[in-house]
């Protein structure tokens, strides 16, 4: 495994709501990606299309789980009341 | 005169006309058919994916990446285009943050475009982006004018007619100086750094800002995970500007992100920060004390990409080191370059700009 280029916070990520995928600048002019799915599985890695840097993304697995959890809940308690209307 | 470029190319933004994933070897840009001519080049700065070129009569040119309304133009373009509603004013300095741009003109008029979701532009937090450049109205409180801008990755510091420093953008990491109670919630899009005055030259970081001030006194805040403020890496960052470096004749201040760079009158280059790609050009025990490049004397201009610098010295030879996988130093490989290393030698180069992952000169 080689060097990490850096270790970035989650919260620095900027999130594609579209792709859920989770986007951060590379120095190389693209932005080093994760997406939700990866994070959810524990996957702590995220890498630059263009280049072979890699950067580490500092999150609580836990956390991550459980925020997701907590908004899938909304959207299907939203989803229920369209019903019920 | 003919103007070459290199570097990353996966926007378009070397105005090659195309997209690459990469020009490891300079190219000639052909201007043919273009009114932009290469020997009236005053400034070239680039962004992620975005080029902007300043001429000798106020006109402002780009290429590149659009998306977030960078380049001020209704679509991308891999040609370099001028930017027609700045033509009313003749501009005298330009700067590219990520995805964003910013230009002053000569009577102290800021405009500004692209990304605003972290209010980088200046503009208010209801803005997201724009593709028109916006004239930056702050009230005379806060300045009368500008006189210089430098945009980072989520933040801009611009000089005031007063030499005094308003800043904007994110503050998340200190890189506005606003103190240790900043929160970027509580605050207006653009402020004041309290207490700065004289400051002659800035440069703006990924998460950090370095400053100069009249007297030759350096002072940075912001990010400190590799030492690019000057101080031991164990101090993880300063919200306050802090005293770096200090030495008589300084001239101008350059970051890149993660290190940091002075350059002197009589053409000496100190530095400090991160050097695991060689951003410092030389080897070094300590990264964080600024050190002089000992290779590199006379020095007439100097500039700084995200990880690799430019410096050309009085007899027209150019210098590239630091990060190379695009070819962004111009040595024909992808090799890093540990220490100043001379590119296009078989020209007298006029003068030459690093962007974030891209390199220009002007070659006789």
């Amino acid at each position: 495994m080689s060097v990490f280029h850096d270790e970035i916070e989650i919260e620095d990520f900027e999130f594609d709501e579209e792709e859920e995928i989770y986007y951060y600048p590379c120095p190389c002019g693209d932005r080093f990606q994760i997406s939700k799915e990866e994070l959810l599985a524990g996957e702590e890695i995220a890498t630059c299309p263009s280049c072979s840097l890699i950067v580490k993304v500092i999150y609580d697995l836990d956390e991550f789980i459980a925020k997701q959890e907590e908004i899938d809940n909304i959207s299907d308690n939203l989803k229920k009341l369209e019903v019920a209307e | 005169m003919s103007l070459y470029c290199w570097g990353a190319n996966s926007y378009g933004q070397l105005g090659l006309g195309y997209k690459s994933e990469e020009e490891i070897a300079p190219k000639k840009i052909s201007l043919d058919g273009s009114d932009l001519k290469a020997d009236e080049i005053v400034s070239i700065a680039g962004g992620a994916g975005h080029t902007l070129i300043l001429n000798n009569k106020g006109q402002v040119y780009c290429c590149g990446w659009n998306k977030m309304g960078q380049l001020a133009l209704s679509d991308d373009t891999a040609l370099f285009t001028q930017i027609e509603i700045l033509k009313g004013y003749k501009i005298v300095h330009i700067s590219c943050g990520w995805d964003f741009s910013a230009a002053i003109s000569e009577c102290g008029k800021q405009f500004v475009w692209g990304n605003n979701s972290f209010t980088q532009l200046g503009l208010s937090k209801s803005i997201t982006c724009t593709g028109i450049p916006s004239r930056l109205q702050v009230s005379l409180k806060l300045a009368a004018g500008f006189k210089r801008v430098s945009c980072g990755l989520r933040h801009s510091a611009i000089i005031t007619k007063d030499n005094e420093l308003l800043v904007a953008g994110t503050g998340k990491k200190g890189q506005l100086g606003l103190g240790d109670n900043y929160d970027d919630n509580n605050y207006l899009s653009i402020s004041k750094v309290p207490n700065l005055f004289d400051v002659i030259s800035v440069a703006s970081g990924e998460n950090h800002t370095v400053c100069l001030k009249e007297g030759g006194i350096v002072l940075t805040w912001g990010e400190n995970k590799f030492g690019q403020l000057g101080l031991d890496p164990t101090v993880e960052s300063s919200f306050v500007p802090v005293e770096a470096f200090s030495g008589e004749k300084l001239k101008e201040v350059h970051a890149g992100w993660t290190h940091t760079a002075v350059l002197t009158e009589n053409g000496e280059i100190y530095n400090w920060g991160r050097n695991c790609y060689g951003q410092l050009g030389s080897r070094r025990d300590v990264t964080h004390k600024p050190e002089k490049i000992p290779s590199l004397n006379e020095v007439t201009h100097f500039s700084v990409g995200s990880e690799h610098s430019m410096a050309l010295t009085k007899d027209g030879k150019l210098f590239a080191w630091g990060w190379n996988e695009h070819g962004s130093c111009g040595t024909g490989d992808k090799k890093d370059v540990l220490k100043p290393t001379q590119i296009l030698c078989n020209f007298n180069v006029k003068i030459a700009f690093a962007c974030t992952g891209s390199s220009f000169a002007v070659v006789e």
